[in-house]
């Protein structure tokens, strides 16, 4: 059931509902009814035509629980309250949904209906009715999502499409990797992927991820439990309760989640994902506000040093799981571990780096540590982007803008764009590497040609000119989406989005970040010639302020001319902005031909590896099924991260005792003293091994260096 | 009508080709392949399948009846990730399997697919031959698991009253090669090294079209209890990077390793494929190979009319095929220029087809 929240009048309400220490359930009614929940709930029950008896509601609740009565997590007496109210009036058939649990891997009882259990929902109210806890793992729709859509591929839980009115009852609580988590990042969760963080994270950007939620599957009401709140720059990691006696409550969950942002004396836009949504989406266009925004006394917010490291360490997804495990506070009698490796380092680490606040030092370390571990895995992924491109990750985007907004006249003026702009190119002289380029208003235009020595029938038969852009070297993701076609069906307009490794590749060094660059296209297609023109209308990471050109294929003798016509402007790093190279200009000029002559050889590489019939697209693409099953590589890296560790550990364990223990034996009443032989050991075994290896090795060189000269 | 010839290693890189090779010669090819293998090398051959494996008599029976002879070509051909125990035991336990459904079958002649290993290494640049053997100090469990598969052809041959001829190819590089033997992967290896590293010592090494004529040829002339070497010609490891350089446009070696360096990468390397699950680029096994000269000469052969291809020409085809492959990764192919050769044996290719 595909919808976009309920509007029920233009005033959208938002409450903020605050009340004193003994009657929070006094409060969260007066909320609801403020809100208008009830009125919505009956007038979308009336419009469904069903039974309000028999009327499906979902809430679905923040269950981050890593210990009883936990801050971090909604009350379920609240929840609670809320089914029996609903009951109360009338509306029987009610489920919680819990979300898969991303704990699950490295804790025990992570069931949804184990840990709903143990965390004190009792699957009836006060009343003594009863509801039932699904897991929204369970039941998937694979279809739900439309093929376009990012998340085609991981559909969602029947249990949460096919009920009419959802309630997201979220957690209002600080995040240390986005500031804070609210109704969004609920919402999130009911996504059907227990490896949340990959696939919702480091598979798809979040704030991706959440723009799609919320225009395809949002819910229908949504409250922010602030009764008891959990602050402080460590997130969810550790418990540190704040009473802040408060519920927000909107039909609206942008309007709520922006509430609650304010509430804390946060930019509602410091979260890159409610930021993305908040721009792509938007508030109600006319919404009230009822109550105070004025902060909670005594709260504290996630520091932008302690976000920023968390970002960077969790740009690895094998960082982020490990510290995830390593670094929460839990309550091993109810949460045990699961394997005793992790346990131990959480028993160590956690509890230093557990409040952030309390101690400059905590803090200090705490965000060494995430920098440390950021860097090692920064370090590797750039020297995947120097030379090994293939083991990076492609990236699954949207196209990020309607292409809708542009007219058929926007279309065929690219072409009068760049058309004069190539002349520049060909007039110019070519330079020592062959390239023809000159700077314009700051940007590079040249132009690169080259004959690939394949027919030009076979070659357009095995090159679409309409992927010519995606086939460029250094593509590492994007989308592309047809707007108008030819009577073949062939794309006469196109829109596309692309995103490059930085350029030149040792930028990354520098901090450099990826091109990201929306274009829209014209295509054309002549007897003796194809061209493709684009221009850039966006650059999401604001990496790109030209990125537009042009790439024809025409018949040369036996083979085929691609002609390549561009003019570019990339962001520069901070580091290269402020040592401004164009004060030597015979050093910018031959790393600007350098650059652009290594690109274009291997986009022509590119388009002859078409013609071989293989996709020349640099990068892997992502495990659908990532941690969905115990075969998974989810395992498998662990226990290689955890092998390694074991063998650290048995080798430092081993150096630290080298001396053999005397063997005094068991002497007998004859005299005969017994001796045990000696345990295996087959570590130790494989490191004499390799220490005889090696110095068989030096000697060899010895001998080789020691030869005379006609035996070597 | 011609009898029909039996063959092991159906599938595999140079079994394939011999299967082909047969195949256009019009032999009725009766090919062994196990259940769920990769078939793409078999594509487009007239062949006649039998499911089975090696270490089972009854499909090999199956495979020989009415075959006057047998190419027993399944191998396993590694350096990494085989236990010395499992390497040795296959090749002993699937020779004596194949001889034994061989004596049954009534098969007159088995040519058997060896190694040049078995003839040993040098230290020197002096060519080996058949009857002047060199070193063995640095076994590793491939070259033991050939050279006990080869005498135990030979010594139930005798004891069988077969005809058992060996051919003992070098590293025999070229495509098709879906599976990627190690001497195909010694080439995507250098094109996927950034420090674009060679190694002291020297190699020898043939084209895979080369090795089925040397198949062809010994199944015709060879000598019964005669071991056959095949190969071409005898280089430097550093000349054999420096073609592949040429042929593929990246600049290269930039340096030769020594003993020490190549044990030390080989060790690294395994590590990190522990750590990624991926086959590592070298072995220590192999790393202990390094220095040695595993030089050649194929005059035996060559007197029963055996004209190899150039290591060149050898390696031109391996480059052509392996670039267009799935073997070489996407960034790696995009750094390659082709030279005229590869063009020129692309098109000679594409008039052939």
């Amino acid at each position: 059931m595909v919808k976009n929240s309920v509007q029920t009048n233009e005033n959208t309400v938002v409450v903020v509902a605050e009340g004193a220490a003994d009657n929070a359930f006094v409060t969260f009614e007066q909320a609801l009814e403020t809100a208008g929940f009830w009125n919505l709930l009956h007038l979308k029950c009336a419009q469904c035509a069903i039974a309000k008896s028999e009327f499906p509601i979902l809430i679905k609740p923040d269950c981050t629980f890593f210990d009883l009565n936990a801050p971090t997590a909604t009350d379920p007496a609240l929840v609670e309250r809320l089914v029996l109210l609903l009951h109360q009036n009338g509306y029987d058939s009610v489920n919680i949904g819990i979300g898969p649990d991303p704990a699950d891997y490295w804790l025990d009882n992570r069931d949804p209906v184990v840990l709903a259990e143990l965390v004190g929902y009792r699957f009836a109210t006060d009343a003594g009715t009863s509801y039932d806890i699904v897991s929204l793992a369970d039941e998937v729709d694979p279809a739900f999502f439309p093929p376009e859509n990012i998340l085609h591929a991981d559909g969602l839980s029947s249990h949460w499409t096919n009920s009419p009115f959802r309630i997201n009852f979220a957690k209002n609580k600080t995040n240390e990797a986005a500031y804070f988590s609210l109704g969004l990042q609920n919402l999130i969760g009911a996504l059907p992927k227990k490896a949340g963080y990959f696939h919702y994270q480091h598979r798809l950007r979040a704030g991706d991820v959440a723009v799609e939620m919320l225009r395809f599957a949002g819910p229908d009401f949504t409250i922010i439990d602030a009764w008891v709140s959990n602050h402080g720059a460590q997130g969810s990691r550790a418990a540190h309760p704040i009473e802040t006696r408060t519920f927000i409550a909107s039909e609206n969950l942008l309007l709520a989640d922006w509430t609650a942002a304010l509430k804390m004396g946060q930019d509602p836009y410091a979260c890159p994902a409610t930021a993305q949504a908040l721009r792509e989406i938007g508030l109600p266009a006319n919404f009230s506000l009822i109550g105070s925004l004025q902060p909670y006394l005594g709260w504290r917010n996630v520091s932008k040093s302690v976000r920023e490291s968390t970002v960077r360490r969790n740009e690895s997804p094998l960082m982020a799981k490990l510290s995830q495990a390593w670094l929460q506070q839990v309550n091993t009698d109810i949460f045990p571990f699961k394997n005793s490796v992790d346990e131990q380092i959480n028993r160590l680490v956690a509890p230093l780096v557990a409040n952030p606040d309390a101690h400059p030092l905590a803090q200090a370390a705490l965000i060494g540590l995430n920098y440390g571990l950021a860097n090692f895995f920064k370090w590797q992924e750039s020297w995947k982007v120097l030379f090994d491109k293939d083991r990076l990750y492609r990236q699954t985007l949207p196209l990020g803008f309607d292409p809708a907004q542009f007219t058929a006249a926007d279309f065929e003026q690219i072409e009068n764009y760049i058309v004069p702009l190539a002349q520049i190119a060909r007039h110019t002289p070519a330079d020592r590497n062959g390239l023809k380029w000159r700077y314009l208003d700051d940007s590079v235009i040249f132009e690169f040609s080259q004959v690939v020595r394949v027919p030009y029938a076979s070659f357009i038969e095995k090159v679409d000119v309409a992927r010519a852009v995606e086939l460029m070297y250094d593509n590492i993701g994007g989308a592309r989406q047809t707007v108008a076609s030819d009577d073949c069906g062939r794309p006469l307009y196109q829109a596309e989005r692309d995103l490059y490794l930085p350029q030149p590749n040792w930028m990354v060094f520098f901090g450099g970040e990826c091109i990201d660059v929306q274009k829209i296209e014209k295509i054309t297609y002549a007897a003796d010639r194809q061209t493709i023109h684009w221009r850039t209308v966006g650059s999401p990471n604001k990496s790109a302020d030209f990125d537009d050109g042009m790439v024809s294929f025409s018949p040369e003798g036996n083979g085929t001319l691609v002609s390549i016509v561009a003019r570019q402007k990339f962001a520069l790093p901070l580091f290269w902005q402020v040592i401004d190279i164009s004060y030597f200009p015979d050093i910018k000029n031959a790393l600007v031909s350098d650059s652009y002559i290594r690109f274009f050889a291997r986009t022509m590489a590119n388009f002859e590896a078409a013609c071989e019939g293989r996709d020349p697209r640099i990068g892997k693409v992502r495990d659908l099924q990532y941690g969905e099953n115990e075969s998974s590589n989810y395992s498998l890296e662990i226990g290689q991260f955890k092998d390694l560790g074991g063998l650290f550990t048995g080798f430092l364990s081993r150096m630290s005792n080298l001396q053999p223990a005397a063997r005094e034996g068991i002497l007998d009443e004859n005299g005969f003293r017994h001796f045990t032989a000696a345990a295996p050991d087959p570590a130790a075994d494989a490191l004499r091994g390799f220490a005889r290896d090696v110095a068989s090795a030096v000697k060899k060189d010895i001998l080789l260096f020691t030869s005379a000269p006609g035996q070597k | 009508m011609m009898t029909p010839v039996a063959l092991t290693g159906t599938n595999g890189f140079i079994g394939s080709h011999l299967a082909r090779a047969l195949a256009a010669q019009g032999v009725p090819v009766r090919g062994l392949v196990r259940a769920g293998s990769d078939l793409r090398s078999l594509e487009g051959i007239a062949i006649q399948l039998v499911r089975g494996d090696i270490l089972t008599e009854a499909s090999l029976i199956t495979l020989m009846e009415g075959c006057e002879q047998v190419f027993h070509v399944a191998g396993t051909f590694a350096y990494w990730g085989h236990s010395a125990e499992t390497l040795i035991g296959t090749a002993q336990q699937g020779m004596q399997t194949v001889m034994d459904a061989a004596r049954k079958a009534g098969v007159r002649r088995v040519i058997v697919t060896s190694s040049s290993v078995t003839v040993g290494a040098s230290r020197t640049r002096e060519p080996l031959t058949e009857d002047k053997p060199g070193l063995f100090e640095e076994h590793t469990p491939y070259i033991s698991s050939k050279i006990a598969q080869e005498n135990l052809a030979f010594g139930l041959g005798e004891k069988y009253n077969i005809e058992v001829v060996a051919v003992c190819p070098t590293l025999t590089v070229g495509g098709p090669d879906f599976g990627l033997t190690e001497s195909n992967r010694m080439i995507i290896n250098y094109l996927c090294d950034p420090m674009k590293a060679s190694w002291i010592g020297g190699c020898n090494l043939v084209a895979v079209a080369d090795i089925v004529a040397a198949h062809l040829l010994v199944a015709a002339r060879g000598t019964s209890g005669q071991r056959y070497l095949a190969g071409a010609d005898n280089l430097d490891w550093a000349d054999v990077h420096r073609i592949i350089s040429e042929l593929s446009g990246v600049e290269g070696p930039f340096l030769v390793a020594n003993h020490t360096g190549a044990f030390l990468a080989a060790t690294f390397q395994e590590i990190m494929g522990r750590l990624t699950n991926t086959p590592p680029t070298s072995s220590r096994e192999q790393a202990r190979m390094v220095g040695n000269y595993y030089w050649y000469d194929h005059a035996k052969l060559a007197a029963l009319g055996y004209v190899p291809h150039s290591t060149r020409n050898a390696l031109t085809a391996a480059v052509s095929w392996l670039a267009a492959s799935e073997h070489l990764p996407a960034s790696k192919r995009a750094e390659l220029t082709f030279s005229e050769e590869i063009y020129a044996y692309r098109a000679l290719e594409d008039v052939q087809k």
